[in-house]
């Protein structure tokens, strides 16, 4: 039990990093991204297929976060361009839209059949009771960290972090107070491209195989960022390994491992319920 | 004025061609229609079953036809959808095609098995969902995924010596039960199921479940997954460093897993339902020989494609009369048995509510960088 617990610490980095990128793009743009699986999606397919074709495995990956990025931008640029002055609630109603249009396409593409992942990561590893944890979880796990270190320090210690934090919270604002904001919009959405695309590529390996299955992935960072109010890196961090631990632990028992998606589900749920009732204890007050 | 132009060009060409045609044989005697039903466009396609059946059929007419009677072969595209499968048997059915051979379709068995008794009208197909082994109609070439996995875990306690076997596979609709009736099988005839059976969640990493796996103790691995899934889950497992028998499921055993994998497959076993496609026999040969003639890739549904048209062209050669539906349905029905080099035992249609006439498996096994086959037939009772 404890080895299943533990080996889910490997879709927990995943969850994890996912979800590091879904509160980055949150409170740097203040759109809750739910295409960002989905461009990352595209991304490692892309990879797949060039490698496919005979091309070297590090060109394939440069052209595929290319790819993405240019995606991830012209996602922003129609964020920026059609619904700057809208509320939060409409932009994520755009970015759930473009995840549609993107899942459509990516069917097209690239199909729903699995595909084998080059896993260039796997080579290293170590052994914690009786699992067995390869370079892919590691380097998941270490990017995760970097990521919420480096944004911290960012968002709350640079210059252009209060610019950004300016931008997400007040967009007319800023754009009056003369702050460049179209600039800043595509430094965003490159970044979030670059890192949202990588990401896809080092978990691809360990996480799913199909287009559909890689953008669904969107699910359960969703409910990790929910464990950190989508503010607080470390808490989604936690949220994203707690959320694998329970679906590794979930997997040992035979009746309920079938519903293992589900539990998603439920986790999100119950945080929600959690998170009301302390809305609803400040209203009171 | 462009268009219309254009229309009646295209109007005299077809009734140039369509002349040429009916003047081309001065023998001609009319057409034997005949059917397919394959998923060719969609999220996963399988075309080869149709492709290698239309290429017997090329040779045949090439040959003379049935007794000067060429067939003419219609293959229909299901494109995975059941709207699109239901329509298109229709369409089959219009065209008064007198049997279905080579169908590969996932939504086929499911939808069209009501219409197809209604309509008198039999398949000699490709089995994706078990639903198809349950038609009054529909006679699927390949074991399948039940009676495979069993036979694959009864392979590996009576063969490979293992004590404890265990089953992972997608966690799809029907899958449970399934597996299911795959331990249920095993246990009838080695008095021992499947110690661990993992539903596999396609959108997580396996590692939860090959972990669970090791934990309850199996020496051997058998995994129902398809071509694609198989490489990552034998990599899965390598990267557990679990020193484990895997037996892979029937698509497994091909040429293009046995690229990708490079020398992490060595030593891993898959499941084949036909004389396997890389030996060396005569039979294999004029096989493959044909499939490299019409440029059909060598694959487990090319071979299965394969037999049901040639065992189709036998059920033809046998009518005396003429050749239609309800002749081809009479013949089907009675229990004349089949045979053909490439399977375990001869086909046998016949009459009931459900068929299974392949109940064997092969396994083959990577060994120096090629699918070599490892001992005989094993072939449920």
């Amino acid at each position: 039990m404890i080895e299943s617990t533990i080996s889910g610490l490997v879709n927990g980095s995943v969850y994890a990093l996912l979800g590091l990128c879904l509160v980055a793009t949150y409170r740097t743009s203040g759109v809750l991204n739910f295409a960002q699986t989905a461009v990352g999606a595209f991304a490692a397919l892309t990879a797949v297929d060039l490698i496919g074709t005979g091309m070297p495995t590090w060109v394939a990956w440069l052209i595929a976060i290319a790819v993405g990025t240019v995606v991830s931008v012209l996602l922003g640029l129609m964020l920026y361009r059609w619904f700057s002055q809208t509320g939060a609630r409409i932009k994520t109603s755009a970015t759930i839209a473009a995840l549609l249009a993107l899942l459509a396409i990516g069917d097209r593409v690239f199909g729903d059949t699995p595909r084998s992942f080059v896993d260039p990561f796997s080579l290293f590893g170590f052994t914690l009771w009786g699992v067995r944890f390869t370079g892919d979880t590691i380097i998941a796990l270490g990017a995760a960290v970097v990521l919420t270190i480096a944004l911290d320090v960012m968002l709350r210690r640079t210059r252009t972090g209060h610019r950004l934090r300016a931008v997400a919270g007040r967009p007319l604002t800023a754009e009056l107070l003369g702050l460049p904001v179209l600039a800043l919009t595509i430094i965003v959405w490159t970044f979030v491209g670059v890192v949202g695309s990588a990401s896809i590529l080092i978990i691809a390996p360990t996480a799913s195989s199909t287009f559909t299955g890689l953008s669904l992935l969107v699910l359960p960072a969703t409910a990790a960022a929910l464990f950190g109010g989508f503010e607080s890196l470390w808490l989604t961090l936690v949220g994203g390994l707690l959320l694998g631990m329970i679906s590794g632990l979930t997997s040992y028992f035979a009746v309920i491992a079938p519903y293992n998606a589900t539990l998603q589900l439920a986790f999100v749920t119950l945080i929600l319920i959690f998170k009301q009732r302390g809305e609803r204890w400040d209203e009171a007050r | 004025m462009k268009t219309k132009a254009l229309v009646a060009v295209v109007a005299l060409v077809t009734m140039s061609l369509a002349g040429c045609a009916t003047t081309a044989g001065p023998a001609s005697k009319a057409p034997i229609p005949v059917g397919a039903l394959s998923d060719l466009t969609g999220a996963v396609t399988f075309p080869d079953a149709a492709a290698a059946a239309g290429a017997v059929f090329d040779e045949v007419n090439a040959n003379g036809g049935i007794n000067g009677h060429k067939i003419e072969y219609t293959v229909e595209d299901a494109a995975g959808d059941a709207t699109t499968a239901a329509a298109g048997a229709r369409k089959l059915n219009q065209a008064g095609v007198v049997a279905n051979i080579g169908s590969t379709s996932i939504p086929d068995c499911l939808v069209n098995g009501s219409y197809y008794a209604q309509q008198k009208l039999d398949t000699i197909g490709i089995a994706l969902p078990e639903a198809c082994y349950h038609l009054a109609n529909y006679a699927p070439i390949n074991t399948g995924s039940l009676l495979g996995a069993g036979l694959s875990g009864i392979y590996a306690i009576q063969q490979l010596g293992s004590k404890s076997v265990c089953l992972i596979g997608p966690n799809l609709q029907g899958a449970s039960e399934s597996y299911k009736g795959s331990s249920d099988y095993m246990k009838s005839v080695v008095g021992t199921g499947f110690s661990y059976i993992g539903l596999q969640d396609l959108t997580a990493s396996p590692v939860s479940y090959i972990v669970n796996a090791k934990q309850s103790g199996c020496e051997t691995l058998v995994y129902a997954g398809p071509e694609q899934l198989t490489g990552a889950m034998q990599q899965a497992v390598r990267a557990q460093n679990w020193n484990v028998n895997f037996i892979g499921s029937s698509p497994a055993y091909s040429t293009a897993l046995l690229a990708s994998l490079g020398a992490a497959g060595e030593g891993m076993y898959a499941a084949s339902e036909f004389a396997p496609f890389t030996a060396n026999t005569p039979a294999v040969d004029a096989f493959v020989t044909l499939m490299k003639a019409h440029k059909v890739p060598v694959t487990n549904l090319a071979e299965s494609g394969y037999i049901a048209a040639k065992i189709f062209v036998d059920v033809l050669k046998s009518i005396k009369g003429d050749i239609t539906r309800e002749s081809v349905s009479a013949a089907l029905a009675k229990t004349t048995a089949y045979d053909n080099p490439l399977l375990a035992q001869p086909f046998v249609f016949g009459p009931g509510a459900g068929h299974q006439p392949n109940k064997s498996i092969q396994l083959v096994q990577i060994k120096g960088a090629a699918w070599v086959p490892v001992g005989d037939w094993l072939t449920a009772k």
